[in-house]
């Protein structure tokens, strides 16, 4: 099961994923546990402040968090790996909290320059396909910043051209699409019914 | 409590004011440019985003306990993350309101074109 959560900032889409998460997790018998991928860098006093929150947030909800800034797959595949340490295990569910902050990390270097958008693209869709193989069970949580009807510098623009595609692909593998509107899901594709 | 939602200019308070015909347009109070207090006889919070950006987080909760408010709000949260600070804790305080609200409403719709799309 497949699943991308969108909406605004603040729009409760967060808490609306972890626990469908969970939800999710109990479904699939549990035996390969809850993983939170935390994509977001703790740059400065609001980012940290902001991953404060969500830890408090998903407190007591059972997930184990992996922090991986980039290559996700690769940093969820090594975490797996060394938790089963040669035993037989299921697989996690895993909520991948969010495309936005990936997608930053992947498409920004330090200095501030960007690497080639095509190539950060089907880096990533490859990304998301082998985090796929890894799960039982996938949420992954993006935004929607193409509402705002301003243009900004190129840089930016592209970042968003990236992340709306990177949605739309995603959506079109997915078994269901949630917009979450103040924190009330609207269900896109599929039918919520399942979970 | 009830909550209307949607982007600028969707014809939110017609619509409103079309589902309460009870209601006359000397209830809106319009959050942009009146002073939250002494506004006895008001039912309708117009452009509550505006209030957000007005007033703190106290004197918001103490209207919104006085009455059962109709709460009209512009969507301001879909876009790039502002660049400064004031702005990104503008929209990060909108949302959270709208979360609380939502929560609390009985009804809770999204305008689109002057049409409601009933989410609650």
């Amino acid at each position: 099961m497949k699943v991308l959560v969108t909406g605004g900032s603040a729009s409760g889409k967060s808490e609306y994923a972890e626990n469908l998460a969970v939800l999710l997790a109990k479904k699939n018998g549990g035996s390969g546990g809850l993983l939170y991928a935390a994509a977001m860098k703790p740059y400065g006093e609001e980012a940290a402040g902001r991953i404060e929150r969500h830890r408090k947030q998903r407190e007591g909800k059972g997930f184990r968090t992996v922090e991986a800034y980039t290559d996700i797959s690769g940093q969820i595949g090594k975490y797996l790996e060394k938790q089963r340490d040669g035993k037989k295990c299921g697989f996690p569910t895993v909520l991948l909290e969010c495309l936005p902050n990936l997608l930053a990390n992947e498409l920004f270097d330090t200095d501030g320059g960007m690497r080639k958008n095509e190539e950060v693209f089907e880096s990533l869709c490859a990304d998301l396909c082998r985090l796929e193989d890894l799960s039982d069970g996938l949420i992954v949580v993006t935004s929607d910043t193409g509402s705002d009807g301003a243009l900004y510098p190129p840089e930016t623009e592209a970042y968003r051209r990236l992340l709306s595609r990177l949605s739309v692909w995603f959506a079109g593998r997915a078994d269901a699409v949630i917009e979450v509107v103040y924190g009330v899901p609207v269900c896109l594709k599929g039918s919520s019914d399942h979970f | 409590m009830e909550l209307y939602v949607g982007g600028m200019y969707q014809g939110k308070l017609e619509y409103v004011l079309s589902r309460h015909p009870e209601l006359g347009r000397e209830t809106v109070m319009e959050c942009g440019d009146t002073d939250p207090a002494g506004q006895e006889g008001k039912r309708i919070l117009n452009h509550f985003h505006l209030l957000v950006k007005r007033c703190g987080d106290e004197e918001i909760g103490a209207l919104l306990r006085e009455r059962e408010w109709i709460v009209i709000s512009d969507e301001v949260g879909s876009g790039i993350i502002p660049a400064e600070k004031e702005e990104r804790l503008y929209r990060e305080r909108v949302g959270r309101w709208l979360c609380s609200i939502a929560r609390r409403s009985d009804r809770f719709e999204r305008i689109v074109c002057g049409i409601g799309q009933r989410l609650k």
